[in-house]
């Protein structure tokens, strides 16, 4: 399983992200969102990862998003990169297993540039949509205690 | 819509050999910011902060110079966590 935890409200979950095509990688906090379609790289985390000054067209491992990405804000056309997304895994005692829990796949991009607003306060932080939540056999809100388990399939 | 596949141990292995270290940072890092959050609130609020090894290593309101701070430090993103720290509790409906 996979642990994760709450900041005040938000359900979140620490991984950590490889971008093998752009030699970049580095640790993510992701909001949990069940309701979100697709997962995505916030525009914080999109500078801070040090993706945002690879993120062109003229780059052969970025593409634009077939589709924009829309959310209450309004809508973005993100840009689109490989990712290995890697999580760590926990056995039933909620003891370290010595191997992650792993995940690769395309992921949408957004930038500050593309915000509409230059207050962070207000970007969408990078989240985890149902392309990675279908994958897991239940997803258990431990409201009380505070803890959110991901339990993985067999 | 793009779908992620799992991948195996072995894999993950030749993708990130030292990943299990960096998960632990990781947590770490996300563990700190969870319990000093209040404190972070008080200290740093509309800034963003960077965190690595249990402490505060680096703030400000502009992303890329801290970014750019980091770098100086020889701390990469696989160091560090950065998180912005909001001034008023937000209400979102995502």
């Amino acid at each position: 399983m996979l642990l994760g935890g709450f900041d005040g409200t938000r359900p979140l979950l620490p991984g950590f992200a490889v971008f093998p095509n752009l030699n970049s990688s580095g640790q993510v906090i992701f909001l949990v969102d069940t309701g979100a379609d697709i997962s995505l790289i916030g525009p914080g985390d999109s500078v801070a990862l040090g993706l945002e000054p690879q993120l062109n067209l003229a780059n052969p491992h970025v593409q634009q998003a077939p589709t924009p990405v829309t959310g209450i804000g309004g809508s973005v056309q993100p840009y689109v990169i490989q990712v290995y997304l890697f999580f760590p895994a926990r056995g039933p005692a909620g003891n370290l297993l010595p191997d992650p829990y792993c995940r690769v796949g395309t992921i949408d991009v957004l930038t500050p540039a593309m915000m509409r607003t230059p207050d962070p306060q207000l970007w969408p932080m990078s989240c985890l949509g149902w392309d990675v939540l279908q994958h897991m056999e239940s997803i258990d809100f431990r409201l009380g205690q505070g803890q959110i388990l991901f339990h993985l399939p067999a | 819509m793009s779908t992620f596949r799992l991948l195996s141990a072995k894999k993950c292995q030749s993708i990130c050999p030292d990943v299990a270290n960096q998960l632990e940072k990781a947590t770490a890092n996300a563990r700190f910011l969870k319990t000093h959050h209040k404190e972070l609130v008080q200290k740093y609020a509309s800034q963003w902060v960077a965190i690595a090894d249990g402490r505060v290593v680096g703030h400000g309101p502009d992303l890329a110079a801290l970014a750019g701070e980091l770098s100086r430090q020889g701390l990469t993103p696989a160091d560090t966590l950065t998180h912005f720290i909001s001034k008023t509790q937000q209400v979102f409906v995502l």
